[in-house]
């Protein structure tokens, strides 16, 4: 009975801290500052509409299942200075990696803010759960960067203290990763129709590049039906079975490509690359079954 | 309309029917994938082309905006398809994306590709500081791009007339073409367009127009009389945003649709796998509709979107001054997101009473989407009364 009840709890404190924000509630997340006021108007845009806001940049955004956004901004008093926050919600917290790795550059300065976040010039931009906060400002003074963090460091707080990066990653090995390159594709990933969910991560060895990729298929079934279309398309007759082959993808190359349950691991090494690709695969796999 | 393919001739060129069949010499080369398709036959599509205004730039009338895409094969798929231009921005994918295509256009001749980038201003567009701000973009994203030269480029996301004819930036698009460091100036616009559109020729600056244009903009007719306007005037006319923006749509018939418009020089679908670009290619070998699309297209405009564009041109209609977006979006939240938890959050937070519409025997309310507004707020009121432990 107990360990029923432990359960429940559990699944309750997982419902509660993945549970989206609302705009109003975001509005009351935001803390309140000396010397600025927040705008009267918090404006909220949809798949529909996020056009409207954020012009061709909405594409990519819809393609990692965007649902909401809400913004609006804390405007200095006695100046025309202002920080936008535009506050993206996703529909899963993978999904909201994908749009934040997506718009990641490794030369940025990164800081600890939710599970990631970083710094540029007018902007402080960090990743939450499902949700990707944006701080913007045309001012590039410190203070005004000052600022900045510490709204973006009081909301990471509020939106979930304990913010982590998706666990997948902890599926690449770290010899030879570049930093941060780390990516979350939600569809037509190698700009295959039929392969989604995937997971990838720059390597370099000798000076050559080269990307290592998970896709996760869910289940046992939807990993084999991923890699039957795979083959289909690219008209190999081998039967899927779990273990290691090549796909001789005539788009991207000679793909190594290991099939362990769920998952489907595999290196596209464009650059040659000597890369011991049986080893590394399994080494993921075992890395993911973990 | 001409058409240089027929159907059974146009299979064999598709990017995944006849891929590698078409790679002119000077793409050859490039990696690994590139040289692993069979080369037996270099003939390309030959798409429609039309020339881009007084740019006197002669473009396939199927282009690629690859904001959507990541993948640089799937960009050297499109170009060993016939594809020449390429559109992105300084800002899609916070600059990833131009540095996606640089990497494509490093080992690619320079005169077998047209691109085109886009600098957004934003707010600041009329400011002090917008002069700065542009060239510091535009500098960027030439670095990114790995290029002496783009195109067009283009002042992004325009929806006035005076950030069109604002002089200082007009000022930068002319010295950057005497410097050689762009060929053509353009605007782009997803909003106001026809008023844009004007005023891109009257700046005598502007050679292109990009602008949105699709057969479910609420002002399409104003659309086609500016865009006739822009071709009188000389200015090339791209179009984007022509699947509307939406899903469900029947992308080849979408396309057809914009690209029937003689006025449109060249169309940027943004595709992101290989099987859509054979739609689009399959579209652009010929024009003319289908049974199927003829089917969608006099549907289309009876299809009602399901998320409420927060316009607020409802306000005031209710006599029980409802908060009726925020119904709207709530609706939202339950039937397009499957969220009723959320939906639940956002009516708790109105305060609404029991039954919102009890004292009226209809709803008087106006829709500009078309929504059944008494229709949804009956719907998604009934959420208020589930347990919470059902809607996690």
């Amino acid at each position: 009975m107990i360990k029923k009840y432990t359960i429940l709890l559990l699944l309750a404190g997982c419902a509660c801290a993945a549970r989206a924000q609302t705009p109003a509630e975001l509005r009351a997340m935001l803390p309140a500052v000396d010397g600025w006021t927040l705008s009267d108007k918090t404006e909220v845009f949809n798949r529909d509409n996020l056009f409207d806001r954020i012009n061709g940049a909405a594409d990519v955004f819809l393609i990692c299942n965007f649902e909401e956004m809400t913004t609006l901004d804390y405007l200095k008093d006695g100046s025309k200075t202002y920080v936008t926050l535009q506050m993206y919600r996703h529909a899963t917290p993978a999904d909201t990696f994908a749009i934040y790795s997506a718009e990641r550059t490794p030369d940025m300065t990164f800081l600890d803010i939710g599970a990631e976040g970083y710094r540029a010039a007018g902007m402080v931009y960090f990743l939450s759960g499902s949700m990707y906060i944006k701080l913007m400002t045309a001012d590039e003074s410190a203070e005004t960067a000052a600022m900045m963090e510490n709204v973006a460091r009081a909301l990471a707080r509020k939106i979930d203290p304990r913010a982590a990066l998706p666990a997948m990653l902890k599926t690449f090995p770290a010899e030879g990763k570049q930093p941060r390159s780390e990516m979350y594709i939600v569809e037509s990933f190698l700009g295959h129709k039929f392969l989604n969910s995937a997971w990838r991560a720059a390597y370099t060895k000798d000076g050559k590049e080269y990307q290592v990729f998970v896709i996760d298929g869910k289940t046992k079934a939807g990993a084999e039906n991923m890699l039957a279309d795979y083959l289909k398309f690219v008209k190999q007759t081998e039967r899927p079975e779990e273990g290691l082959f090549t796909v001789r993808d005539r788009f991207n190359g000679d793909i190594p490509l290991l099939w362990r349950g769920r998952y489907l691991f595999g290196i596209i090494n464009d650059s040659g690359a000597q890369v011991d690709a049986g080893a590394l695969l399994a080494q993921m796999a075992l890395t993911a079954q973990d | 309309m001409r058409n240089n393919i027929n159907r059974r001739r146009f299979l064999r060129y598709t990017a995944t029917g006849g891929a590698g069949l078409l790679v002119p010499a000077s793409l050859l080369g490039q990696s690994r994938a590139d040289t692993a398709a069979p080369s037996k036959n270099n003939t390309a599509p030959k798409f429609e082309q039309r020339v881009l205004g007084r740019t006197g730039m002669k473009l396939p009338i199927l282009s690629m905006g690859v904001m959507r895409a990541d993948n640089p094969n799937l960009v050297k798929a499109a170009m060993r398809s016939g594809i020449v231009h390429f559109d992105t921005a300084h800002g899609y994918q916070r600059g990833n994306n131009e540095t996606m295509l640089g990497k494509v256009f490093k080992d690619t001749p320079r005169d077998s590709f047209t691109v085109a980038t886009k600098i957004n201003l934003g707010r600041d567009v009329m400011t002090e500081k917008a002069p700065a701000l542009f060239m510091e973009r535009f500098n960027t994203s030439m670095e990114r791009l790995g290029l002496d030269y783009v195109d067009i480029l283009f002042l992004h996301a325009i929806d006035n007339a005076a950030a069109v004819l604002h002089g200082p930036i007009l000022e930068i698009m002319e010295k950057l073409k005497k410097e050689g460091r762009i060929r053509h100036t353009g605007v782009s616009t997803h909003k106001n367009e026809p008023a844009v559109i004007d005023a891109v020729v009257k700046s005598k600056v502007y050679d292109v127009a990009l602008t949105a244009y699709n057969f479910r903009q609420e002002h399409v007719a104003e659309m086609k009389t500016a865009l006739a306007r822009a071709t009188e005037a000389g200015i090339g006319v791209i179009a984007m945003k022509t699947m509307a923006g939406a899903k469900n749509v029947n992308v080849s018939a979408a396309l057809k649709w914009a690209l029937q418009d003689k006025n449109v020089c060249t169309a940027i679908p943004g595709f992101t796998n290989f099987e859509e670009l054979d739609v689009c290619l399959g579209a652009a070998a010929n024009l003319r509709y289908t049974s199927d699309e003829k089917t969608f297209m006099a549907q289309a405009g009876t299809v009602p979107t399901l998320y409420c564009q927060q316009c607020d041109a409802c306000a005031g209609q209710c006599p029980q001054n409802l908060p009726i977006p925020d119904l709207m979006r709530a609706y939202m939240y339950a039937h397009g997101y499957r969220n009723p938890g959320l939906a639940k959050e956002t009516i708790a937070a109105l305060d609404l009473p029991a039954n919102p519409c009890a004292d009226c025997a209809a709803c008087t309310v106006h829709c500009r989407s078309g929504f059944n507004v008494g229709a949804k707020i009956a719907d998604i009121a009934r959420v208020r009364s589930v347990p919470d432990e059902f809607l996690v």
